[in-house]
């Protein structure tokens, strides 16, 4: 049998080392949050303010730390968490609050391989009103965010980075949406 | 007469045919990945999962409650918009019967067409080995397809809205797989 030259080995080697130092571990809720810069045009007044409840999140996939980066139901639940209280809408308490918000994860479009990682997300957002139980808010958004050999030089890591850039996109579409929700005027949407 | 230079010359070329005949394998695999690559639209087929833990091309669903369901279609850049949500709404026909039911109504649906950046490469032979060595990336324009279902009770009258499972497959079936 022919022997494999040295450098061929070397490469292989060097992928094979990038490739077990970079198991895949799940999102960061941290890198998940959307900059509280966004939404700097806040309204005081609106009926959301301090109250939201997150009632249920699901649709999230446990991350294999043997294959890719996958973004969990906790991992999505503290998201919310410190996105809504980031931008006033959380409310101190869950049993009391005047809106329970329900969030899906329906879709988490990763690729198998590539040098530019393109992760779609697409999440669905129920917002309703404890009161009469009506629907104030039901949609699905989504997002999608790349990243490329200049974000990491390892595929897993650049693809955690793409799934959590996917998910910050779309946690920031949903607030955009709520700080225009007008409630009183537009009981469904 | 054979001389000297010839014999050499004949012994470089058995080599080399050798070597392309070693290769003709290779040579084969890599033409059957590229024809099916250029393969046509998605059918209707559950997405693989990749050894990697990613999905491939065709249908996906979860489980939103007891009676509520997403589907997610994603086709190939040769798949219409159109298509993807046929298949979805078939996706939602057979799931409804296999779930013992006979009616769905929609709840959301979304269609969108997503990016996935593709590696262009080429197979190189060095120090005996294929090497596939990539020289740049062209982004594909994907369709995907998005249904939520509620699944109906058996009832004496269904609302207008609800749509026959039984209905769906007839219809659609028969273009699609």
């Amino acid at each position: 049998m022919r022997q494999i030259p040295t450098y061929v080995r070397l490469v292989l080697m060097i992928a094979m080392l990038g490739t077990l130092s970079a198991c895949a571990p799940p999102a960061r809720p941290g890198r998940m949050v959307p900059e509280s810069a966004l939404f700097s045009s806040y309204s005081p007044d609106s009926p959301l303010r301090n109250a939201i409840a997150i009632s249920k999140v699901g649709g999230g996939e446990k991350t294999n730390p043997l294959l890719v980066s996958k973004v969990g139901d906790k991992e999505l639940h503290e998201t919310l968490r410190l996105s809504l209280g980031q931008c006033g809408f959380l409310s101190t308490s869950d049993v009391a609050a005047p809106f329970r918000l329900e969030v899906f994860l329906i879709e988490l479009k990763q690729p198998a391989v590539g040098l530019t990682m393109i992760v779609t997300s697409a999440m669905r957002y129920k917002l309703t009103r404890s009161r009469d139980d009506q629907v104030v808010y039901d949609d699905i958004i989504t997002a999608s965010y790349q990243a490329t050999v200049g974000d990491s030089f390892l595929g897993p890591h650049r693809l955690k980075l793409a799934s959590e850039g996917s998910i910050r996109a779309n946690v920031a579409t949903f607030l955009q949406n709520l700080h225009s929700l007008n409630i009183s005027k537009s009981p469904i949407q | 007469m054979i001389t000297m230079r010839s014999l050499g010359e004949l012994f470089i070329v058995k080599r080399a045919m050798g070597t392309i005949k070693g290769l003709t394998g290779s040579i084969i695999i890599l033409i059957i990945l590229g024809l099916v690559g250029c393969a046509g639209p998605t059918g209707y087929t559950k997405a693989s999962s990749f050894l990697t833990g990613t999905r491939g091309y065709g249908y996906s669903d979860k489980r939103i409650s007891s009676d509520e369901f997403s589907i997610v279609v994603v086709g190939n850049p040769s798949t219409s918009k159109l298509r993807a949500a046929e298949i979805a709404l078939l996706r939602a026909a057979h799931l409804t019967k296999e779930e013992g039911r006979t009616h769905f109504v929609i709840i959301k649906q979304k269609a969108e067409i997503t990016e996935r950046a593709v590696i262009i490469s080429i197979p190189l032979f060095a120090g005996g080995v294929f090497v596939s060595v990539p020289v740049g990336e062209k982004t594909d324009r994907e369709p995907m397809a998005i249904l939520l279902i509620r699944l109906l009770s058996l009832q004496p009258a269904y609302p207008p809205d609800a749509l026959n499972a039984a209905e769906v497959i007839e219809h659609l079936a028969k273009h699609l797989v």
